[in-house]
């Protein structure tokens, strides 16, 4: 390139006064804009990983929450059988203490066995008649069938055992029948 | 800048030649997108269009050649050949050109310069878009003809050596002085002096007619004043700056010259001459193109 002027030009803008003022507005915008959209998207991130934290949270709660129930239904089964069992032994215990408020003094209690719709009774009786006025008809308000048998001791007392049964409901409506 | 090949760049050319004659190219990537000539009578009119245009687009270069008498070209870039020409070197500025140079006076440009209200960009010497131009360069004249003036500047052996700006004077008698030496001027004024007018017959008065159009035609016609003026500066030249011979002589013409100047010439100076159109405004504004 061969320069053949006397003189060199100025340095010249490329754009003019006005359009330069324009150019600066649209530009600071356009970085509004940009800085506002990397905002929302670092937010829109934080509120993903939020959501993602929260969802994670909520499967381990309805995990827990799916034990409990179990862990609940457990007790629920167990505090049921306890009170069964509670109930059961509330039931013996009265048994058993009215069996042992049913005894006569004369009479010695050596065992007796109870089950559900029946009770053996082992003992010593002085005489037949005080076994049989004492002892039987309590026994025989209460079971529906009573048995005694008696073994006679050396020294003339009595050795007993009490049979002594409680007809269930389904005996009760087949005998009806 | 790379941003600046998308952008529209706006080149104006002018120039005064009886008057001002303008030339706006838009640019973008160094290709013309287009162009504007125009033409104004007033300095105040074409002061007024550029400033215009510089207040659309901030990227205007606005151009235009020095035509004051006191520049040149020297064979040199070294002060010592503008000291053997008598320059003073520290009143001109010089553009050096691979190893020669164009010179104008410091205040000639200062004072076009200021000349106009808007800014220029790039002031050129008449010889520059000359340089630019030539592609043939061994021994060669070339003549810049304009209305008022013609800058004509000589290469011997691919280098310029010579240059001169002379200005066409269009007063009547100075033409008449030029071409004194012209015999069929003498021819005719010796015939029109001498004759009676009321003696003359009809035949007369027309081969008379047909004279003085010719001679009026002459006289007035800026072809021979290309002729005397180029007669001076080749004697000039063989006198004081080259002995080889002129092969050929290049008019770049600006005006539209008559094509008889090419025989005029090839009969009185013995040297062929081709015409080419030479569009100023235009070679003007590819400098200032291509200087960016």
């Amino acid at each position: 390139m061969r320069a053949y002027s006397f003189i060199t030009p100025k340095k010249k803008p490329l754009f003019k006064e006005d359009t330069k003022l324009w150019l600066i507005f649209i530009t600071a915008s356009f970085f509004l804009y940009l800085f506002f959209a990397i905002f929302l998207l670092f937010k829109s991130y934080l509120f993903d990983k939020d959501s993602k934290k929260l969802t994670q949270q909520i499967e381990n709660l309805k995990q827990k929450t799916t034990e409990i129930i179990a862990q609940k239904e457990f007790i629920y089964k167990q505090k049921a059988l306890y009170e069964d069992i509670s109930t059961k032994n509330d039931l013996v215990k009265q048994q058993i203490k009215n069996l042992l408020d049913l005894i006569p003094d004369p009479i010695t209690l050596e065992r007796f066995y109870i089950d559900n719709n029946k009770l053996i009774i082992y003992g010593i009786t002085p005489t037949k008649d005080v076994y049989n006025l004492l002892m039987l008809p309590p026994l025989k308000s209460i079971f529906s069938d009573t048995k005694t048998y008696f073994y006679e001791l050396p020294n003339g007392w009595y050795r007993f055992k009490s049979e002594n049964f409680i007809k269930s409901e389904d005996e009760n409506q087949t005998t009806q029948n | 800048m790379f941003l600046k090949k998308f952008f529209r760049r706006q080149f104006i050319s002018f120039y005064f030649d009886n008057k001002y004659k303008l030339l706006l190219e838009h640019v973008k990537n160094n290709k013309i997108i287009d162009s504007i000539e125009k033409e104004f009578e007033e300095k105040k009119d074409i002061e007024k269009f550029i400033k215009e245009k510089i207040d659309e687009i901030p990227q205007t270069f606005v151009s235009t050649i020095l035509q004051t008498l006191n520049q040149g070209v020297i064979d040199s870039c070294s002060k010592q050949k503008y000291l053997d020409k008598d320059i003073d070197f520290d009143n001109v500025k010089i553009r050096c050109i691979n190893n020669y140079s164009f010179y104008a006076s410091i205040y000639d440009i200062t004072k076009l310069l200021k000349e106009y209200s808007f800014n220029i960009d790039f002031l050129y010497s008449i010889f520059a878009p000359i340089d630019f131009f030539a592609k043939e360069r061994k021994n060669r004249f070339y003549v810049l003809v304009l209305n008022n003036y013609i800058a004509i500047l000589g290469y011997e052996n691919f280098k310029p050596i010579y240059s001169d700006l002379i200005i066409l004077n269009s007063d009547e008698e100075e033409i008449i002085e030029d071409i004194e030496d012209i015999d069929l001027l003498n021819e005719i004024e010796e015939e029109s002096i001498d004759e009676n007018i009321e003696n003359i017959d009809e035949a007369d008065i027309n081969e008379n007619e047909e004279l003085e159009n010719k001679i009026e035609n002459l006289t007035t016609n800026i072809e021979v004043k290309i002729l005397n003026s180029l007669k001076e500066s080749i004697k000039e030249y063989y006198e004081h700056y080259s002995n080889d011979f002129i092969e050929k002589i290049i008019i770049l013409d600006t005006i539209g010259i008559d094509i008889t100047i090419n025989s005029l010439i090839e009969e009185e100076l013995l040297i062929t001459s081709e015409i080419e159109n030479f569009d100023l405004l235009k070679i003007i504004n590819r400098m200032s193109i291509e200087s960016i």
